[in-house]
């Protein structure tokens, strides 16, 4: 059945005004075709999403029509949706966590949708009274049904999956479960909500494959959203670019892809790491996403366009149609004809997103101004965290030496006195070094370690076995190092929203190391001025509460806290995996900068691939809390001696719109019980049975080195190729 | 709670404590604080209560504990707006001043029970391990006794009086503060922002301060508020019994003791500070509910959501 949403408006009532969420947007959803929906968050893909399926509460469909097979779905009422729910039109969301009732087993979750699908009109009052107390996966047939759908989605074993509970699943296994939930209805359109956003990307790469492998068997219609132009290219015929609640460009993927006519599409394909070569300063998207106010006469892009014309501002853009069935909603032939390279340089003559909206352009452009002059003053390190005796360049700030960290999973008195508590293994024998202006970047997927061993690094725990030196010196957790050794660590944490406190201001945030390490009042009041100057932002957001920021923003302030005590090292946990692409490009320039400025070393912690290759000179990669591979970022990540790396390479999704790879099969074992011999080998495509009892020892191929059997021979293998 | 953690920098000039004080009006929070219903009304009538104990005494032209046995049991009139009781005294300066007593026993015990059970619940959840299970084994301890039987027999052994009462009704009820405060700080505490402080080498005590206390201070501001009504009610109670304040003090407690024998000829005698008791015990809680609904907007969100 054929999706048409037409012109729809949505919008949301707040204290403090009504928010315009969608503004106008158009597209359609042929039957048995896969579209993409795409934009910065606050687009209003998720509400435009929602409204479909008629779950747009609390905020309202105001104008336009969404026709799904034949049914305006704006005007339908309760009878009407609840068939349409229950047999052709299913929703995925985001977030497995919370999208599993947890007082149900799956298979009783699964046999209720293959249940509502058989009657939608027939829930009598009595029997759902009982819903709880009778098992609805009793009869065999429905059993059997359910056991195929979890089969589906690939789920291994599933008649012993069938009767556990959600939180027994991990993340991927879990989004498969909402994903048979919304298969068993059979729809013939499934509307995906961001799948993959929450998961590792070798999941994220099996869940896709997953979904195009339905498409085609059943023929069913999917709408997918997400943020990621690199996921939707992988799998989608057409995408639909959104912007403040408007569609802004459509096309086929290709065509889309490597001729985007709208500057927006530009910027956001220009944005992603992996199309810039390793080190060069990303093209951002200047000024500020749109924040719900009513729609703007013209175009709804003009702020942040670097093509602006002057009546771009009053006149609204018409949707032109393009050859090969691309429509783009922007009327000036220099913006649409322009090329990536241009736009590069175009956005990098704007000012980056530092001041807010509310900031008049004359700040803007002072703020500019002290960024550069502050930054160079400021670059002076070198008087009191510096080692004196500097000049021994080859001397690693930072080095790991067998590094171990276990904990204890239970916390039960008499495993304790017996000794018999299970101990969970999280880093196992690390060891690193990490140089002044060099960027190490630590790969892996979740669950691996990585964290655990930045946590080390910056003392928030103490390793179980090996050292971690600091300047040549061994240190222990934060309580035990003395003042110049706790100024040297600098840490930014994943979260933006929540590393600051959001009771205090952003300066008395950023004031805080400074108090701790005695500085005076007006030496601090100078520095956090100083510090906001560095990462971009002009002083007045010393004022601010965490809450009136937005994520970028964010980011940026917790940054500069790290570097208050100008450290030498910055430990960077996923810096960027909460943000947005564009703002994850102005992120990751800020850091290049500051690196280059302050001659500042980073452990850059991420499970993204393209960011590490566009951001690191090392690489280190870690599965089951070993290294695996450790080398030149250049070489590890083209050339991957280790078939685990090469199976991460392989789970990215390529926005140059190829296959997706084969992928990495199953989930990591339990850190708990890890397997004999290498770690890797029941995942491994190429292990026999040395692997499984043989642990390998480090091979150096070139400049890397390799925890493989047969690392020489794939390094042979690349040098044929 | 926001204004006693300002920043200590805008304290400087006048005119900063003014534009302080202006932004702060301006803020979402002060908006949500004037528009909340709970918080108007109860807002209202606890202010009032709090002028009338404060200005209400200076005002009163009797005093509260003369004797005029030549104006006993008048019923109201314009001399004796709530009339005078059994020993001629003005039943409505009596009610004044109770109000005093009552009020400023209610704070006083509020604050001990605060101080107490935060400091507990706070020390008890940051350091957790064996000072938590010990602290909390006592807060069980104090729970699993009935409060008001508890105050009874602190107050029965020490001897009848006001301070006694007072005594007995700061050791009981700060249990639950204990708990609340515990509860959230074990929330806050591993977030990421209490790590950062750690990082840049702040001193535990330090982190409790800063950090863990304005974050999970609003639910005690909450529970205080409530507290405050409950404990006028408890107090009024052992006064009735004959525990607390005694003759001829003014006392709301005492004072219906004292008129239930002119339950029939003299009802003023126990409906006026009757009423005082509902008036106050009311308005507390009805403030504490809207203070609820504008410090915790989850529960409020939850509420919209659903009216809507």
């Amino acid at each position: 059945m054929r999706l048409d949403v037409s012109d729809l408006h949505v919008r949301f009532r707040t204290r403090s005004g009504a928010v315009h969420a969608v503004n106008g947007a158009s597209f359609a959803v042929d039957s048995g075709e896969i579209v993409g929906l795409v934009g910065e968050s606050g687009c209003g893909k998720s509400v435009t999403a929602r409204s479909i399926v008629r779950l747009e509460d609390p905020g309202e469909i105001t104008g336009g029509s969404i026709e799904f097979g034949g049914t305006d779905l704006t005007g339908a009422d309760d009878r009407t949706l609840r068939r349409l729910r229950g047999r052709e039109l299913a929703m995925v969301f985001q977030d497995p966590e919370t999208t599993l009732n947890p007082t149900y087993t799956v298979g009783e979750q699964i046999a209720e949708a293959l249940r509502v699908r058989r009657d939608p009109d027939d829930q009598p009052f009595l029997r759902e009274l009982f819903a709880g107390v009778r098992s609805r996966v009793g009869s065999k047939r429905t059993r059997k049904r359910v056991l195929e759908l979890l089969g589906e989605v690939g789920i291994p074993r599933p008649e012993d999956r069938i009767d556990d509970y959600p939180h027994q699943f991990s993340g991927g296994m879990r989004q498969r479960v909402m994903l048979a939930i919304a298969l068993a209805r059979r729809p013939s359109l499934l509307i995906a909500d961001e799948p993959t956003t929450a998961l590792d990307t070798t999941t994220q790469a099996a869940i896709l494959e997953r979904l195009a492998t339905l498409n085609d068997e059943y023929g069913m219609g999917l709408l997918l959203i997400s943020h990621d132009l690199g996921v939707v290219s992988q799998l989608c015929d057409r995408i639909v670019v959104m912007y403040d609640g408007v569609v802004v460009e459509s096309g086929p993927t290709r065509e889309l892809l490597s001729s985007p006519a709208h500057p927006y599409t530009k910027a956001l394909l220009g944005c992603l790491p992996g199309r810039s070569e390793p080190g060069e300063t990303l093209p951002t998207v200047g000024g500020s996403p749109p924040d719900g106010s009513p729609p703007p006469a013209g175009c709804v892009f003009v702020d942040r366009c670097p093509f602006a014309r002057k009546d771009c501002r009053e006149d609204s853009q018409p949707t032109l149609n393009l050859e090969d069935g691309r429509t783009v909603r922007c009327d000036v032939s220099d913006a649409r004809e322009a090329d990536l390279e241009t736009m590069r340089v175009a956005t990098a003559a704007d000012p980056i997103d530092g001041p807010g909206p509310d900031l008049n352009p004359g700040d803007r452009g002072r703020t500019a101004a002290v960024a550069v002059d502050g930054g160079v003053e400021t670059d002076s390190p070198t008087d009191s965290t510096a080692d004196p005796s500097g000049s021994a360049v080859d001397n690693p700030i930072l080095e790991l030496e067998g590094v171990t960290k276990s904990f204890r999973t239970t916390d039960a008195l008499v495993d304790r006195l017996l000794g018999t508590a299970e101990r969970l293994t999280a880093v196992d024998d690390v060891s690193l070094e990490l140089r002044a202006g060099e960027t190490l970047g630590l790969v892996g997927e979740s669950g691996c370690g990585k964290s655990t061993l930045a946590r080390v690094i910056a003392g928030l725990e103490s390793p179980t076995a090996g050292t971690v030196r600091l300047d040549g010196e061994p240190v222990d957790d934060v309580d035990s190092r003395r003042d110049d050794q706790l100024a040297d660590v600098g840490v930014v944490f994943q979260n933006p929203g929540t590393s600051l406190n959001p009771k205090r201001t952003v300066g008395e945030s950023l004031a805080e190391p400074l108090l701790e390490a005695g500085w005076g009042e007006r030496r601090r009041d100078e520095r956090v001025e100083e510090l906001l100057s560095l990462v971009e932002l002009s002083p007045e957001y010393a004022g601010r509460y965490p809450r009136q920021l937005s994520g970028g923003q964010l980011q940026r302030v917790a940054i500069a806290r790290a570097l208050a005590v100008e450290p030498a090292v910055l430990v960077l946990d996923e810096p960027t995996a909460a943000l947005d692409v564009s703002v994850q490009a102005t992120v990751l320039n800020l850091l290049e900068r500051l690196q280059r400025q302050l001659d500042l070393a980073y452990l850059f912690v991420s499970h993204d691939l393209e960011v590490v290759r566009h951001v690191a000179d090392r690489v280190a990669t870690m599965y089951l809390g070993r290294l695996l591979e450790v080398g030149p970022a250049s070489q590890v990540l083209s050339e991957p001696a280790h078939p685990y790396t090469a199976a991460l390479l392989e789970a990215i999704p390529d926005s140059e719109a190829t296959a997706g790879g084969a992928g990495l099969a199953g989930e990591p074992p339990s850190p708990t019980d890890p397997p004999s011999g290498c770690a890797f080998h029941p995942r491994c495509p190429m292990a026999d049975d040395d692997c499984a009892t043989v642990e390998p020892t480090w091979e150096t191929v070139g400049d890397a080195s390799s925890r493989c059997h047969y690392a020489d021979e794939r390094a042979d293998e690349h040098d044929e190729n | 709670m926001s204004e006693r953690h300002a920043d200590e920098h805008t304290w400087r000039s006048p005119d900063a404590v003014l534009e302080w004080l202006r932004e702060r009006t301006r803020s979402q929070f002060a908006w949500s604080l004037r528009t909340n219903p709970g918080v108007r009304f109860g807002g209202t009538l606890v202010c009032l209560l709090a002028v009338v104990a404060v200005f209400g005494p200076l005002l009163s032209p009797y005093d509260p504990t003369a004797q005029a046995l030549e104006a006993r049991l008048e019923a109201p009139s314009l001399a004796h707006p709530l009339g005078t009781d059994a020993l001629g005294r003005d039943v409505a300066t009596r009610i004044v001043h109770g109000a005093r007593v009552s009020l400023a026993l209610a704070v006083a015990a509020t604050a001990v029970r605060v101080v107490i059970g935060t400091t507990i619940g706070l020390v008890a959840g940051y350091l957790g391990g064996l000072v938590d299970a010990a602290l909390m084994r006592l807060v069980d301890i104090q729970l699993a006794f009935p409060g008001l039987v508890l105050a009874l027999v602190i107050a029965g052994v020490l001897g009848p009086s006001l301070r006694n009462v007072m005594i007995a009704l700061s050791v009981v009820g700060w249990a639950s503060y204990a708990r609340v405060v515990r509860g959230n700080v074990l929330e806050v505490k591993d977030r990421p922002f209490v790590e950062a402080a750690r990082l840049y080498g702040t001193p535990r005590r330090r982190i409790a301060r800063r950090h863990l206390l304005p974050n999970v201070i609003n639910p005690v501001v909450v529970l205080a508020t409530m507290n405050l009504g409950t404990i006028v009610l408890t107090a009024a109670g052992l006064s009735f019994l004959g525990l607390g304040a005694q003759p001829p003090t003014p006392e709301w407690g005492t004072m219906i003791a004292g008129g239930r024998e002119y339950l029939r000829s003299a009802p003023w005698l126990v409906t006026a500070p009757g009423i005082a008791i509902m008036a106050t015990v009311i308005g507390f809680n009805v403030l504490g509910d809207g203070l609820r609904d504008v410090l915790d907007p989850d529960h409020l969100e939850e509420r919209e959501r659903r009216r809507s």
